[in-house]
């Protein structure tokens, strides 16, 4: 069908260029309750979407414009001609700036390896790991385990033909503790690239201790402000909201006057941010637009080096596109874990969720457990919550020396926020 | 005009039927949720513009297999002649993968007869994606020109038919309804002082949601202005009034899933200890249903086939009964409630909310300004993050007006976080307003993933909340 399909794209006389994107999905999914299993599904689907880029002009003014169809699984060549030219019409109404196409090298295929040959045994191994770190008080009420690979292809008319493979495996895990009042649990998410036992027996261990810490946690008396630390599961979301205004759209559209070279974190006294962003693996070495992705410097020493985005307004501003990029890397911070850690401060394990708003300066967020350390004894607190002034923060920042390395983070283990509200 | 069912899913009926039949001697039950849903998204700022298929657009199937002690389901995107019996070969493989954990015990699902189809249509005309871009053009060009300190203005609509079709021994349903959707992004800048504001809602017809879309837009640009000198809130215990997104975002956030059934059935839900007990002021009563009222959610029948309904979650302050996906109800000896939701074929079902909202009151909204000494009137929603086991609340509403006094300072705080426990906050509530408006423009995760098309809302309640 995909030589059906380029075929007429090719020969429509409207449409200029155009992108297939072709996804392939199989996903083996394992639901557990209480160490049982619940029930199973298995998905295998093909998803095919176009884009298409139609040339139009009204007097003098010329205008690219586009729109993208969702292409049925079976489908015959009248059909696409019909969804083709009702494309056609609705890419008249878009009206951009002309722009070029991202152009094409050879054909390219890339494949991380597999994980297994058999998920479902695979699942059941995961969820057996899991719960046999299960103690009198503590287990997993619910667990779901996801095996997904997925294979894109993309062809454009300026000649990409790109293919990559990747696998993965996502465990959704609740660890509960059952005291003898009552019980609590936490939500951890967890992906692997490959299955190491002891690497989910260590993950797994820690959801049950930091759980049992959320039912011994108290809300004593907490000074005003305190330092903070917040954990590598959260450092992803808050590196990437301090770059979000440093896009080549918001470039072309004013929104940031940053210049390279410009200071981003501003008045910075400790630690300065250096910080790449990349793709999560070799594998992934194409967006949806064919750009092919490399680490792209986006911050050092807190200063700006490039801006990131797409073909579009990477066009616009005379830049060159760095494409969808998955993954942060931020250079280790100066501190050791033990400097950071030095007291009074609140080391928090789960957030509901962190919320950062970088226009109005907003950091801050409910604390479902963290350990507070006086600097004479450490104590579980849940059910408070801390927020600051984020410029403020980063001109503080300590980062430590210790690293993690994620599927969508690489950087220090843990960063501190100094002189937060506590509530 | 009246849009049909779809003519895909129609003529995969006797498919459907074939390999219900060819595995129905194997399996003593067998289903199908047939989905086509059309979404098309259109978006326009000062630099760009876009018209593309929405991320809800899906196609496929999902068949549901039950062997006498275990549930499985194959989901796919192919299911013609040439493939059926691929199809059963796959499934027939899935349910004779080794299991190596045993299962949780699993009844029979248990249906009434039924063949119906259910249509639903637009108010009002379609309209042209000519005309609509036209619009969407000379708004967003119109709203740009309210302040000189406006950077962009962002525009968003879209039209989704969804088209669903189950299939099982005993039931044919079928069901299409429209949904239109607005949304509005303003961001302003003043020096290095840089805010934003948004709003969204939905209906039912076209031509109403460009009118409305208008003055949305004009009144989000104007906000992003004021909110230029706003300022976050002195953290602390504060009476305040929510506005109705606020209202809906604590029936969601702070109730709603909490009394999501199959929370209960892994004994994840503080709510499961409370049933019949009070938990809010007598003032409180809060549903959810699909054939509640109509928006986003208002289907006819859930994933899981059963027909949609409104269901008292909380009856004058007492918690009287939860929402219910089908397997999770069996398990717990209940009826079902319809809230069997997926988030598209290829995903899970889950006990899932619909359209959720506390009932209005008697009260006045002005009188409950005026009994305010120093306090905030909190307005739209942000996002907020569930808590079913621990009732705690996390929910941001996007700004508050300060109120003192009894009237209205002029000053604004934003963003205002709201923190606590649940039942503290809906005992705290003390007045709730005669008004009532539902949000239809949100969506709902379940955890972070299963994102569903949700709306909220309710009076304005006024309460005791501890915001920072």
């Amino acid at each position: 069908m995909k030589t059906m399909i380029i075929d007429t794209v090719r020969n429509h006389h409207d449409i200029k260029d155009w992108e297939l994107i072709t996804e392939t999905t199989t996903a083996h999914e394992a639901f557990y309750a209480f160490g049982n299993l619940e029930t199973r599904r298995l998905v295998e689907t093909t998803d095919q979407s176009l884009k298409i880029y139609v040339l139009h002009q009204t007097g003098d003014h010329k205008a690219l414009g586009s729109a993208d169809i969702k292409l049925p699984r079976t489908l015959s060549s009248a059909s696409l001609t019909t969804l083709l030219n009702q494309a056609v019409e609705s890419a008249k109404l878009v009206d951009n700036k002309p722009y070029p196409r991202v152009p094409g090298t050879t054909a390219l295929n890339q494949q991380e390896q597999p994980i297994t040959s058999a998920p479902f045994q695979l699942l059941d191994a995961v969820a057996k790991t899991y719960q046999a770190q299960a103690t009198q008080h503590a287990t997993f009420n619910q667990l779901e385990a996801f095996h997904t690979t997925k294979e894109t292809h993309l062809i454009t008319s300026t000649g990409c033909d790109y293919t990559k493979t990747l696998h993965q495996v996502t465990v959704e895990a609740i660890p509960t503790y059952n005291g003898k009042q009552y019980s609590v649990e936490l939500y951890k998410l967890h992906t692997y690239k490959t299955i190491d036992d002891d690497e989910m027996t260590t993950k797994a261990k820690a959801a049950l201790r930091d759980v049992k810490h959320r039912y011994e946690a108290q809300t004593p008396p907490l000074p005003n402000t305190l330092d903070v630390l917040l954990p590598h599961g959260t450092l992803s979301q808050f590196f990437r909201a301090i770059i979000q205004d440093v896009s080549l759209q918001s470039l072309y559209q004013g929104q940031t006057t940053k210049k390279r070279g410009d200071m981003i974190q501003k008045n910075p006294k400790e630690d300065r941010i250096s910080l790449t962003l990349s793709p999560i693996s070799p594998a992934d070495f194409f967006d949806q637009e064919g750009v092919l992705l490399k680490p792209v410097s986006v911050l050092s020493e807190g200063k700006l080096m490039n801006y990131i985005g797409g073909q579009q307004y990477a066009s616009y501003c005379d830049e060159t596109p760095s494409g969808r990029l998955r993954k942060v890397c931020v250079a280790p911070g100066s501190y050791p874990l033990t400097d950071l850690k030095s007291a009074p401060h609140l080391d928090i394990i789960a957030l509901s969720g962190l919320q950062i708003e970088p226009y109005s300066g907003y950091i801050g967020g409910e604390i479902r457990l963290a350990i507070y350390d006086d600097g004479h004894t450490k104590t579980p607190i849940s059910g408070i919550s801390f927020s600051g002034n984020l410029d403020e923060a980063l001109s503080q920042l300590k980062m430590s020396q210790e690293t993690t390395n994620q599927m969508t983070y690489q950087g220090p283990t843990t960063i501190k926020l100094t002189g937060m509200h506590i509530v | 005009m009246n849009t049909p069912f779809s003519p895909y899913l129609t003529e995969k009926k006797p498919i459907i039927a074939s390999l219900i039949n060819a595995l129905g001697d194997d399996y003593p039950f067998i289903s199908v949720l047939g989905t086509d849903v059309n979404g098309t998204d259109y978006a326009i700022d000062k630099s760009s513009s876009h018209i593309g298929f929405s991320d809800v657009t899906e196609m496929g199937f999902v068949i549901k297999v039950y062997d006498g002690e275990f549930y499985a389901e194959y989901a796919t995107d192919q299911l013609d002649e040439a493939t059926l019996s691929t199809v059963i070969d796959r499934i027939k493989q899935l349910m004779k993968a080794k299991r190596t954990i045993p299962s949780v015990p699993a009844g029979l699902v248990s249906e009434t007869p039924l063949t119906k189809a259910f249509n639903r249509q637009l108010n009002g005309p379609e309209i042209s994606q000519a005309e609509i871009m036209n619009a969407l053009k000379t708004i967003q060009q119109d709203t740009m020109r309210v302040d000189e300190a406006l950077i962009n203005v962002k525009l968003g609509f879209s039209v989704t038919w969804t088209h669903k079709l189950y299939m099982s021994k005993q039931k044919t349903l079928t069901q299409v309804y429209p949904w239109v959707n607005m949304r509005a992004f303003a961001l302003s800048k003043q020096e290095d002082n840089t805010k934003y504001a948004f709003d969204g809602d939905g209906g039912m017809s076209i031509k109403d949601a460009l009118t409305t879309l208008k003055t949305m837009a004009k009144d989000t640009a104007e906000l992003a202005v004021a909110l230029l000198n706003a300022h976050p809130p002195k953290p602390g215990t504060y009476s305040v009034i929510t506005d109705p997104s606020i209202s809906g975002l604590i029936a969601h956030e702070a109730f709603g899933h909490g009394v999501e059934l199959d929370m209960f059935v892994k004994d994840r839900a503080e709510a499961k200890h409370h049933m019949e007990k009070t938990v809010a002021t007598p003032l409180v009563s809060m549903h959810d249903g699909a054939s509640a009222l109509t928006n986003v959610a208002s289907y006819f029948f859930d994933d899981d086939g059963v027909l949609a309904q409104d269901t008292e979650i909380i009856k004058h302050g007492v918690l009287k009964r939860g929402i219910s996906d089908l397997l999770s109800a069996m398990q717990l000896n209940l009826t079902p409630t319809g809230n069997g939701r997926r988030e598209s074929f290829k995903r899970k079902s889950y006990s899932r909310m619909t359209n959720t909202f506390f009932k209005p009151g008697t009260d006045d909204l002005a009188t409950m300004i005026q009994s305010i000494d120093h306090g905030y009137l909190l307005v739209q929603t942000n996002n907020g993050m569930e808590d079913p086991k621990n009732w705690g609340i996390q929910c941001t509403a996007h700004y508050g007006k300060e109120i003192k006094n009894g009237k209205f300072t002029g000053k604004l705080i934003s963003p205002v976080v709201l923190s606590g426990h649940v039942i503290n906050l809906l005992t705290s509530i003390s007045a709730v307003s005669k008004d009532f408006k539902m949000i239809g423009s949100g969506f709902c995760g379940k955890g972070y993933k299963e994102w569903v098309p949700v709306s909220d809302g309710g009076p304005y309640l006024k309460a005791e909340v501890k915001i920072g």
